[in-house]
């Protein structure tokens, strides 16, 4: 479903990400681990063509990003790792928005809107301007406008932060939900134990480099940790 | 106050950089060269202010008061900040972004105030400097001037915005001190420009009353008279008068002692800023930034009705643009200013009673081939003066990741910013069509081509500042108003405007030369295919750019 195939960005002199290579199956919940600054939101950006790799291809449903951009981004459901939305808009008006120029039916998105709003409790919010919205509303408006969309592949940076527990929880029913159609879930996070429960795979990336990837029980072998937060420590401080 | 020189540092490298950026469109330092091309577009604002000051020189040396001119454009200067000021002093003072980042710090309000004064001021220099600094040039350049002129003229200038600032800021501390303001900021701008605009309407009609042209003799008149206004002007800003004996031709001591009460003035003014803002700052800024939600009941059917609603993507591009702009009080003012106010400039002294076409009967040029023309030049003019169009991609600022990622062509994007950019064209050819039925031009040929013709000239200068806003958007804003106001964009639209302008121009005489009766229905086809070709540019170019953007 997503594949990256060597793939590069710098910024000026700095690279951000080396020569990535990595396929995300379909039905794979994906996490994409690291520490700050050591490329995840630049890979993702790549991903859902926000940013153009200095070299290499991004291939979304055998879309190319760089080449058939509008084939991929039809593929793609997006959160960003920071919430920023329209905020002179109310939140209908903003959800309506997105399902006009993605051309979501009537009678799906007034269903997948009630939905999600439920799931999230924003209901009762969506008739205010977002400009009233706290962080975690704004995540979850966010949330909404990406899952309504319902297409093959979710695309999540950090998507707990700013969540209350109860909305975490919900979220990640939702992931485990979406990958049972054989459809696929990538997402960065910090919360490691998230990442442990979760995925079926992991990569850790590190100074823009791939430098661990597998199922857990594949990166526990020459470690001597056993959890994913001892194993990511262990990889990281080399 | 040890803090204040690393804070005052920060603002001023976090002032400059934005400036520059904004001005040259790029983070790359190679983008100061774009800034030489923008300062031309001010020429022939400075050359007219030269023109006028030297005028002026000349008026005041014959009745032996030349230095009345620096007096008069330091107190412009002042006055000019002091009215702009207060907003923007509470803009900066109360909304910037940093501010929450700041307070928590062990920063004394004086301090932060200081600092924050500083970046103001840098903005005020573009303001004051077409004012001051010809002046300032003639009379070095005419006067017997001492050695001691230029420092000092450059020392005054640079220290001339702190004491009507001083007093913007104590008034803005103590009005959001006093008052809830802090939470309508928008209010706030849209009251501000409602006044700028009520004063610019004033002063119209004012300068009716002279518009026969400054000579030597009124000029004299004016001093013997003292009109109350300039007095108290002059009272008040006494700064001015010290600075005016400074400068004023001489032996150079006789200007120092005024040049140290000045400088006095100014620090102590500085001095009531720190001691007004350890009272007043930060009691009107803390807790004014909450807001909740409406906690209304939301019922299904009504969710259910609202989301079913359902527009093509063209529609619901339109639409977004629509509620954004109309939503931003400060993207609204900038958007209306130009279409309500320039009209007002242009007719009214013009046409009105006391101008000089007051007798003039304008129906007989009804018939003449050259009216549409002049028509059509008015419409390109009052069209390349609105910013909408060249800050259409940068109003989207920090939001625009998501018209990056959605799944619809850039190029439909940039037709549907074109079709609500061409909502103010429509406008401005309502404001021309009212014109010229109320001067008597309103033939059906000239309303035909105002329509026509001003339908389509809104798109040639649409495309063209969306062509500027696409190769440079400004996206990196904190407030609505550098989007607009602070983006220079504008101005390289109008000179790509005034290009096209000429060639369209061009080909239209020779049109004119060719076929006389086939001249309009010509120029109409000329300016069609010019928005076609220049359309199908800014769309292939937002197809590229889009996915450039880092």
């Amino acid at each position: 479903m997503i594949e990256l195939l060597n793939v590069s960005k710098s910024y000026g002199k700095k690279k951000a990400v080396d020569n990535l290579s990595l396929t995300v199956r379909p039905g794979e919940i994906f996490g994409f681990l690291g520490p700050n600054g050591a490329g995840k939101t630049t890979t993702i950006k790549m991903i859902v063509g926000l940013h153009r790799p200095d070299s290499g291809k991004v291939l979304v449903c055998g879309h190319d990003v760089v080449t058939r951009p509008l084939e991929a981004k039809r593929q793609i459901a997006y959160v960003p790792d920071t919430p920023e939305v329209y905020d002179r808009l109310t939140g209908l008006e903003y959800l309506n928005f997105i399902a006009d120029v993605c051309g979501i039916p009537p009678r799906e998105r007034q269903e997948r809107i009630e939905r999600f709003a439920d799931t999230f409790e924003l209901t009762g919010a969506l008739f205010d301007r977002i400009d009233s919205y706290s962080h975690g509303m704004q995540q979850k408006l966010v949330l909404v406008s990406a899952l309504m969309r319902n297409p093959p592949v979710w695309v999540l940076d950090e998507p707990m932060v700013g969540l209350d527990p109860r909305s975490s929880h919900r979220l990640k029913e939702l992931m485990v939900e979406h990958t049972r159609s054989n459809r696929t879930l990538f997402f960065s996070t910090h919360v490691l134990e998230v990442a442990e429960r979760l995925c079926d795979r992991v990569a850790i990336i590190d100074r823009g480099r791939i430098i661990a990837c597998g199922t857990l029980d594949e990166l526990r072998q020459g470690q001597t940790g056993e959890t994913l937060e001892s194993i990511f420590l262990e990889l990281t401080e080399r | 106050m040890r803090n204040v020189w690393p804070l005052l540092r920060v603002q001023l490298l976090q002032s400059l950089r934005g400036s520059l950026e904004r001005m040259s469109g790029t983070r790359s330092r190679l983008g100061i060269l774009m800034i030489p091309l923008l300062l031309m577009a001010f020429i022939p604002l400075l050359t007219m202010m030269t023109v006028g000051y030297i005028g002026l020189y000349k008026g005041l040396e014959l009745i032996g008061q030349p230095e009345l001119l620096i007096n008069l454009a330091l107190t412009a200067g002042q006055v000019l900040c002091l009215i702009f000021g207060v907003l923007y002093v509470i803009s900066v003072f109360y909304f910037s972004k940093d501010l929450k980042h700041l307070v928590p710090l062990p920063l004394r309000p004086g301090e932060i105030a200081l600092a924050k004064l500083a970046t103001i001021m840098m903005g005020e220099y573009l303001t004051t400097a077409p004012v001051v600094v010809p002046a300032l040039a003639v009379y070095g350049w005419l006067a017997d001037v001492g050695p001691l002129y230029i420092p000092f003229a450059v020392l005054i200038f640079l220290m001339l915005p702190v004491v009507p600032l001083v007093l913007s800021a104590l008034f803005s501390l103590a009005l959001m001190r006093v008052t809830n303001l802090r939470r309508n900021k928008d209010l706030i701008r849209v009251f501000g420009a409602l006044v700028g605009v009520g004063m610019a309407i004033a002063i119209q009609f004012g300068s009716r009353f002279q518009q026969e042209g400054l000579r030597p003799e009124d000029v004299q008149r004016l001093i013997e008279q003292q009109q109350p206004l300039v007095q108290g002007i002059a009272r008040w800003a006494v700064t001015s008068a010290w600075g005016t004996q400074a400068l004023q031709a001489g032996s150079p001591a006789l200007g120092i002692p005024s040049f140290l009460l000045f400088t006095g003035v100014v620090a102590a003014a500085l001095a009531l800023l720190v001691l007004g803002a350890e009272w007043l700052f930060f009691g009107g800024l803390l807790g004014g930034d909450e807001s909740a939600s409406s906690g209304r009941k939301v019922s299904r059917s009504d969710l259910t009705q609202r989301a079913g609603r359902v527009r093509p993507p063209l529609g619901a591009l339109l639409l977004r643009e629509i509620r954004l702009l109309n939503r931003t009080p400060s993207f609204l003012l900038s958007g209306l200013v130009g279409p309500l106010l320039i009209p007002v400039f242009a007719f009214i002294p013009l046409a009105g009673k006391g101008g000089p076409f007051q007798d003039m009967d304008f129906s007989r040029f009804a018939d003449l081939p050259w009216t549409p023309v002049a028509l059509l030049g008015i419409l390109v003019f009052l069209n390349s003066a609105s910013a909408i169009p060249s800050s259409a991609i940068s109003r989207e600022g920090r939001w625009f990741w998501i018209s990056r990622s959605l799944p619809v062509p850039p190029r439909l994007q940039i037709h549907a910013k074109l079709l609500h950019s061409l909502l103010f064209s429509a406008l401005n050819v309502a404001v021309v069509a009212g014109g010229i039925a109320w001067l008597g031009l309103a033939t059906v040929r000239n309303l035909a081509v105002v329509v026509v013709g001003g339908l389509l000239i809104g798109a040639l200068t649409g495309y063209a500042g969306l062509l500027v806003d696409v190769l440079r958007p400004s996206l990196h804003w904190t407030d609505p108003q550098q989007a607009m106001k602070g983006n220079f964009n504008s101005l390289l639209a109008l000179l790509i405007n005034m290009g096209v302008s000429l060639i369209t121009a061009l080909a239209a005489y020779l049109a004119y030369l060719a076929a006389r009766s086939a001249f309009l229905p010509v120029l109409m086809v000329l300016l069609a295919v010019e928005t076609w070709i220049l359309g199908r540019v800014v769309g292939d170019l937002a197809d590229i750019r889009y996915a450039q953007y880092d």
